[in-house]
């Protein structure tokens, strides 16, 4: 037993290096329109996998595919190494799901929509029920219709099913939605917990921060291609910019522009400077500006956020993939 | 979230969904659901207003103590039975429609398939529950049938001795009639299902179902309208290929003739030979048992080859 509270002090992740989850030249058209374009993913044992991507870009119809509810027009999804399509009945029962909205029966209990799921799959006992629904802290509100339920609490009921199975592999659709910070905080415990046991977690979201906070590998699709997967430090990591500060920041800024590393620099509204630096050091970036006769008040280096690579990536979303 | 403890103590072992599974999920929904109930007994209404509107007729108890006191009854029993196959429908189109519709429209098919339920393998669990639970109104229905009608009979006539007058072939016409409503409640659940199936929703299954059948009795007055004035008998021919009239007569070619004994004008009684109590459009064309229980059958085939084909190849997109 594992108690919540001290999960804070918990790794990340057990990540192994068997594959949970695994997509291959993964082919979804709708007529002529490709919905996801030969999508190649590796999810392994342990980890907490963020796939991200603009609205449209082919996650949920990923997802879709991967639990079944669509058939692949070609390519294959195997969960812990058997094929989907194949072999449904077999590996779905080990995967646990909660895709965009929670879907539940609102006309019944929190409690009755458990018992529903639990009656289908077989074998869940009343005990497993009460400990999903403390799980998701919704013991007290079981016994009242979910239509009464707000939506952080149809979403934590959402979750509750997704767990009542033990999965091995659980996928989260937007598992942040409807929860208040607290709420988000007690997900992102449960997320860290739950493979710290070794289940393997994979979280479509867009919330980059959260995913960014939680998560050990992403990947980010756009136009149903797969434009990255790499762990998010190995994303952030080289990527960042200088901030600099100096009296004259538009003087500044066309000195660095004739550099051939300070091309891209530009200047915000509040007069700083955004730039690189000469051979990616902030030290040479102080001497080309004092050596240039600007001193500067301030040099900082940003890192970049998860946010700025997939805007980076995806082109401020708009579709087009840089 | 906070206070709570994650155990794999009591976590179950890897669990696979079996049709049983489904059985007894579906069913745990469907008991859930009011519609379910009120559905039910409000489908039994018009039995106990007919026995009323009996009981209020002065000639009622002229008709339990005549010499055709057991014919009477016999047709009693049948409206009751005719009432029952009629309000039956309208409850299991809306308890077809809302236990397969349901799922579509609150997304809640993508929990049940994304833990390996198969979709035909649902959508069979669905029919099988809807047919469960349509055998226990009849059942409930049968038993009231009788119970009222004895009371009713009872109490108008004075004496219970009034049913010793029924037909030899009571029973056995009854179960009959009692067969046809069965026929007639598979056809119905069928309709319905194909019709949610396509629509993927309850408002078009719930309106595609119930204008089925008004649209094929009054397709057939139309047909018979055109046979008027064409003169030709293709027309009336037709009639004798649509569900709804098929279903309405089917009684009246299923259960045997049985003689009737009437009173005359001049205070006389004659024996008549009368067909089963039926309701609604009749097809214009005389065809036997066989042609009825044939051309049903293939409706049948046609509703559930849609149901289950449409099913097996679409993507659950909801």
């Amino acid at each position: 037993m594992i108690d919540m509270q001290s999960t804070a002090a918990m790794p990340r992740a057990r990540a192994s290096s068997e594959t949970v989850l695994r997509t291959r030249d993964l082919v979804k058209r709708y007529g002529e329109r490709p919905a996801v374009n030969g999508l190649n993913l590796d999810v392994r044992r342990g980890e907490i996998f963020g796939f991200l991507g603009p609205n449209g870009a082919g996650k949920t119809t990923t997802i879709r595919m991967a639990l079944g509810l669509i058939t692949p027009t070609s390519g294959s999804v195997e969960i812990l190494g058997q094929d989907v399509v194949v072999h449904r009945d077999k590996v779905l029962p080990r995967v646990g799901a909660l895709i965009e909205q929670p879907a539940l029966h609102l006309y019944m209990s929190g409690r009755d929509n458990l018992r529903a799921v639990g009656a289908i799959l077989g074998g869940v006992s009343n005990q497993r029920i009460e400990e999903v629904l403390s799980l998701v802290g919704l013991a007290a509100r079981q016994k009242d219709r979910v239509r009464t339920y707000s939506l952080g609490m149809k979403q934590r009921l959402g979750v509750a099913i997704a767990l009542l199975n033990d999965p091995d592999l659980l996928v989260l659709d937007e598992p942040a939605n409807g929860l208040d910070p607290a709420g988000i905080v007690e997900m992102r415990d449960l997320l860290r917990q739950l493979a710290a046991q070794g289940k393997t977690v994979f979280i479509s979201s867009h919330v980059l921060a959260e995913v960014q906070q939680i998560c050990t590998r992403v990947a980010i699709i756009n136009l149903g291609r797969l434009v990255t997967e790499s762990t998010v430090e190995g994303l952030t990591r080289g990527h960042g910019e200088f901030i600099v500060r100096v009296e004259n920041p538009t003087a500044a800024l066309a000195q660095i522009q004739r550099q051939p590393w300070g091309a891209q620099a530009k200047l915000d509204g509040d007069g700083v400077i955004h730039t690189a630096a000469p051979n990616g050091q902030g030290r040479y970036l102080t001497r080309f500006l004092v050596e240039a006769g600007f001193y500067p008040d301030q040099i900082t280096y940003q890192e970049e956020s998860l946010e700025d690579v997939f805007l980076r990536l995806t082109n401020g979303s708009n579709g087009e993939v840089r | 979230m906070a206070s709570a403890t994650l155990t794999t103590a009591s976590a179950p072992e890897t669990l696979k969904p079996s049709f049983l599974g489904v059985l007894r999920g579906e069913w745990f929904k469907a008991l859930h659901q009011r519609l379910t109930w009120i559905g039910a007994v409000l489908a039994y209404g018009p039995v106990p207003v007919y026995l009323l509107f009996l009981v209020a007729t002065p000639s009622v108890k002229t008709a339990l103590l005549g010499s055709y006191a057991g014919s009477y009854l016999n047709t009693v029993v049948q409206r009751e039975l005719t009432l029952n196959r009629v309000f039956i429908g309208f409850f299991l189109m809306a308890l077809t429609v809302s236990v397969i519709g349901m799922d579509y429209q609150q997304g809640t098919i993508r929990i049940v398939l994304s833990r390996g339920v198969g979709r035909v393998q649902l959508l069979a669990a669905k029919l099988v529950t809807i047919l469960g639970l349509a055998l226990i109104p009849l059942v409930s229905y049968l038993l009231l049938d009788f119970l009222l009608t004895y009371g009713v009979g009872t109490a108008a006539a004075g004496t219970s001795r009034v049913f010793n007058a029924l037909p030899t072939s009571f029973w056995s016409d009854t179960w009959l009639y009692v067969g046809t409503i069965l026929i007639s409640m598979v056809a119905t659940i069928l309709m319905a299902a194909a019709a949610t199936v396509i629509g993927r929703s309850m408002q078009f299954g719930m309106a595609v179902a119930l204008l089925f059948f008004p649209a094929d009795n009054i397709g057939n007055t139309f047909l018979a309208l055109i046979a008027g004035f064409t003169h030709q008998q293709f027309w009336a021919n037709i009639s004798a290929y649509l569900l709804g009239p098929l279903l309405n007569s089917l009684p009246a070619v299923l259960v045997p003739l049985h003689t009737m004994t009437v009173p005359t004008k001049e205070g006389g009684v004659r024996t008549v030979q009368v067909a089963a109590e039926t309701l609604g459009a009749s097809p214009f064309v005389s065809y036997d048992a066989t042609h009825y229980l044939v051309m049903i059958l293939l409706y049948c085939l046609v509703f559930a080859g849609l149901a289950f084909g449409l099913t097996w190849r679409r993507d659950v997109l909801e």
